[in-house]
């Protein structure tokens, strides 16, 4: 656990500890305010604790632009992700401390439905960041993705070198191979990390119970082809792992983002509303 | 067959060259493989792919055995080729060019389909990165802002039937019926709810401090400060908590120096003795008294429970029954005090107010004495004249009357000597005879509004405790005497086997018939009080935070309401708090004196709505108000 450790434990957990202390100063104040009518969020309690919230939450938001602004000169990008990290997530408590536990069908829950959303999406994120490179490493194996496509490419020609002088048969296999292997494509493919009618692996398939008899030369140009296409198979196999890997770092993205925007649309809403129909 | 081949090649620098080479053969190969006269490269072609040979001058081409060519763009077996004609092998196109004289077949070839580089075709089928099309932050953030803001904002705003997902909660259950139009409670954009709205149904919810104590944490408050809307269906907007009134009450006397209502946090542990509304004087309101043992009533009345409890008397349909609790006291309609007693009720089946032995039946009217003279020569005068002068004492001619002749100046003159002669009779009997009037009532000379005989003011309180809520019918269960020991019904005849009601009967106070023993308190004086005293309500009720233990927990709203109607409504205090123009402005304010006649309260708590709603209506009859 390599790259979340850096922002994770950024300054002896300096913003753990803050997010800690927020959290349990809203506890005491929540459990020690006995307003009329009971807890809820118009409260004092409930519009302090709603504005603190409030705020957080477009702090949060900031993260976005500080981390394009490479020439700040304020605090380390890593301050401000372990920040993001530890006070988001103390939101999971201190909303529902800001509206006293009352949750409906309705837009105001929407934006803590929304903002929980956010907030696991960003937790699997540091999850995905904690686990996923040091297994990409090792599956890559010291060789980049663009130069395992390049050895695709060489395997390719080679292929098609090999198949010239055999059957039509083993031509058939390698533009199976060749033409009808892909990589990546749409989400699920690129998550699942296999591609379960891969050509190259049809195309072993029929090279290996092929009942073609060969002699001589053809059949050392066969067991060259079929070793090639073999090959060939198990890189495909590393790099849809690769493919795979990189999507899980950015599928909570995709999430985290989005949701991220629509939880303040309907946080704005909810201030609107709350104001004026209060 | 001789035949000239032009390869057409691209060349790096992207010049395309021709090559031509001349073959003579019988028929020409065209393939795959290495052995045939043209040889193409490509996966995609076979070995042996097709022949073109000739025959007669024609020129053909046939696929081998298993195989197809691509003649203009039409798969086939086998063609005739003419000039100008286009093969498609593989990647490859053949053009049949015009031989000249040096040939019999030209053909031209080229890789049209050419390939790019393995990795460039590679990279066209490889596909990386979630983010594509639609599925991209960008858009999905625009997606999900867009969305939200459409919905919940632009929608509600413009169409109200939209905006039920800007309501908090369900509102509570008396508020429900318009839960779906916002605009009763939240008149104004951007602007809490104001107490007029509330009051728009709620126009007469009472105060709870006198206008003239100008209490300061009440002056401007508003009713949504305490009663919180939108927190479920079953929630009590009246529900505040246990602390609510001892907040103030506990320290009252710092706090609002000007009242003399004593401090209190605790039915149980910090409660005042009780107040009760004292008539000390006829003639006077009654007066708030502490309630202490050595209190007398002198409300003008004589009377003794002692002598009337228990007894033994004939009821009408002449059966024999006890007096108990019951037979005078009887609950309100809605359970919380009992109905004023009555003469013509419940004394006068046993004091009768006859006046003449002839007509047992005609009575005079219980009340002023005045009415009961006019009462009494009114029977006489009638008597007169319709004849039925039967007195033997009475003068001749008014006994031989005929009914309806006219009076002359003598019979008038004698009619009216008898008439006052049997009035003065009558007031004989019922004021200097004793046993009659005086039994109850301290009579008065001259204070009659005739100037006769009249009766000293008699002033019967009702609501012996108004400062609070008392509900006879939550304490039915019980017998009189367990609150009331001195209103013992005492069995007479402990021995005798009379039918004694059952005090679980339907409608029956109950009661019990207790022996008497001397130690027994009994109620002789008219004078006494038999309010208990908050000792007794102790012996079952605690304060609000006792649990565990046996005895009820009793918040403070148990008796005492927080909007004290007598007070006058609130909107005055509010009105003058915001200046907001009130609506009903025109409903009447209560008179000063109203206000200054009230009794003074122990001014407290929330109240459940629902529970003293019967109380409310009582005070809307007039009837409690009246009492007071």
């Amino acid at each position: 656990m390599i790259g979340p450790r850096t922002f994770l434990e950024y300054e002896r957990y300096r913003y753990l500890k803050v997010a800690v202390g927020v959290l349990l100063l809203s506890l005491v104040i929540y459990v020690i305010e006995d307003p009329p009518g009971g807890r809820s969020g118009s409260s004092w309690t409930g519009y302090g604790l709603g504005t603190v919230s409030a705020a957080t939450i477009f702090w949060l938001m900031w993260l976005g632009i500080r981390k394009r602004s490479y020439a700040s000169t304020g605090a380390p990008l890593k301050g401000w992700v372990s920040a993001h990290v530890y006070l988001g997530t103390a939101l999971l408590l201190l909303v529902p401390l800001h509206s006293a536990f009352e949750f409906g069908k309705n837009v105001h829950t929407l934006a803590y439905v929304l903002m929980c959303i956010v907030v696991f999406s960003g937790i699997l994120g540091v999850a995905f960041y904690a686990l996923v490179p040091t297994a990409m490493t090792r599956n890559r194996n010291n060789i980049t993705l663009d130069a395992m496509l390049e050895r695709i490419a060489e395997i390719d020609s080679e292929c098609r070198l090999a198949a010239e002088g055999l059957p039509d048969y083993y031509a058939r296999a390698v533009v199976t191979s060749i033409d009808e292997t892909r990589i990546g494509g749409d989400l699920r493919s690129q998550l699942s990390g296999k591609d379960w009618d891969c050509g190259t692996s049809r195309a072993l398939r029929s090279l290996r119970s092929s009942d073609v008899d060969l002699v001589g030369d053809a059949k050392a140009q066969e067991r060259k082809l079929v070793e090639l296409i073999a090959r060939k198979e198990l890189l495909l196999k590393q790099i849809r792992r690769d493919v795979r890997f990189k999507g899980l770092l950015d599928l909570w993205l995709v999430v985290h983002v989005p949701f991220a925007f629509a939880t303040c649309a309907a946080l704005l809403v909810h201030i609107f509303v709350v104001f004026w129909y209060h | 067959m001789r035949v000239r081949l032009s390869e057409i090649k691209l060349r790096p620098t992207g010049k395309k060259v021709r090559l031509d080479r001349d073959l003579d053969v019988e028929s020409l190969f065209i393939g795959r493989g290495p052995d045939n006269d043209l040889s193409l490269k490509g996966l995609t072609i076979s070995l042996h792919q097709a022949t073109i040979r000739m025959s007669d001058g024609r020129v053909y081409v046939e696929a081998a055995p298993g195989q197809e060519v691509n003649v203009n763009g039409l798969v086939t077996q086998g063609e005739r080729l003419g000039v100008g004609d286009k093969l498609k092998i593989g990647p490859w196109e053949i053009r049949v060019l015009d031989p000249g004289a040096n040939a019999d077949v030209s053909l031209e070839y080229e890789e049209i389909d050419r390939a790019d580089s393995e990795r460039a075709a590679l990279d066209s089928r490889t596909k990386l990165g979630l983010e594509t099309g639609l599925f991209a932050r960008r858009p999905l953030a625009w997606a999900g802002v867009g969305g939200v803001l459409f919905a919940f904002l632009l929608l509600p705003l413009f169409w109200g039937g939209a905006q039920t997902p800007w309501n908090t909660g369900p509102v509570s259950r008396g508020h429900a019926y318009v839960e779906d139009d916002c605009q009763v409670c939240h008149s104004g954009f951007f602007r809490p709810v104001a107490n007029a709205d509330c009051m728009t149904c709620h126009h007469d919810i009472g105060r709870h401090a006198p206008a003239d104590l100008a209490v300061a944490d009440l002056e401007g408050a508003r009713c949504a400060d305490c009663h919180l809307e939108h927190r479920g269906r079953e929630v009590s907007l009246a529900d505040l908590g246990s602390g609510f009134c001892s907040d103030c009450h506990s320290d009252l006397s710092t706090r609002v120096p000007q009242t003399d209502l004593a401090n209190a946090s605790d039915f149980g542990s910090d409660h005042p003795p009780f107040e009760i509304a004292l008539v000390t004087d006829p003639t006077e309101e009654a007066v708030s008294v502490e309630l202490t043992p050595e209190r007398v009533e002198v409300s003008g009345l004589e009377f003794s429970h002692l002598r009337h409890v228990g007894q033994a008397v004939t009821g009408r349909g002449d059966s024999k029954q006890y007096l108990q609790c019951g037979a005078c006291h009887q609950p309100d309609a809605g359970g919380f005090y009992m109905k004023p007693i009555e003469f013509e009720t419940h004394c006068q089946d046993c004091h009768r107010l006859d006046f003449d032995s002839t007509a047992p039946a005609d009575l005079v009217p219980h009340g002023d004495p005045a009415r009961i003279r006019e009462r009494i020569r009114g029977f006489y005068s009638a008597r007169v004249l319709n004849g039925e002068v039967k007195d033997a004492a009475a003068p001749r001619r008014l006994r031989l009357r005929r009914p309806g002749a006219r009076l002359d100046r003598d019979e008038a003159e004698l009619s009216r000597r008898w008439v006052e002669e049997k009035l003065a009779a009558a007031e004989r009997r019922f004021f200097e005879r004793p046993g009659t009037c005086d039994v109850c009532h301290t009579l008065s000379p001259g204070t009659a509004s005739d100037g006769g005989m009249g009766i000293s003011p008699v002033r019967i309180q009702e609501v012996w405790v108004p400062g609070s809520v008392f509900s006879h019918d939550s304490h039915a269960p019980f017998a009189c005497v367990k609150c009331h020991p001195a209103a013992a019904v005492f069995d007479p005849e402990p021995e005798s086997s009379l039918t004694r009601p059952s005090w679980s009967q339907p409608g029956m106070i109950p009661y019990e018939l207790v022996a008497r023993e001397p130690s027994t308190p009994v109620s002789e004086e008219s004078g006494d009080i038999l309010i208990p005293s908050i000792e007794t309500c102790r012996e079952c009720h605690a304060g609000a935070k006792a649990s565990g233990g046996t005895k009820v927990p009793s918040p403070c709203s148990l008796c005492h309401p927080f909007h004290i109607r007598e007070l006058g409504p609130m909107r005055s205090v509010q009105a003058e708090a915001t200046e907001e123009p009130m609506p009903d402005s025109d409903l009447p304010a209560p008179s000063a004196e109203e206000v200054e006649d009230e009794p003074r309260r122990s001014n407290e708590a929330s109240i459940d709505h629902d529970v003293h709603r019967n109380f409310f209506d009582q005070f809307n009859s007039g009837y409690v108000q009246s009492a007071l």
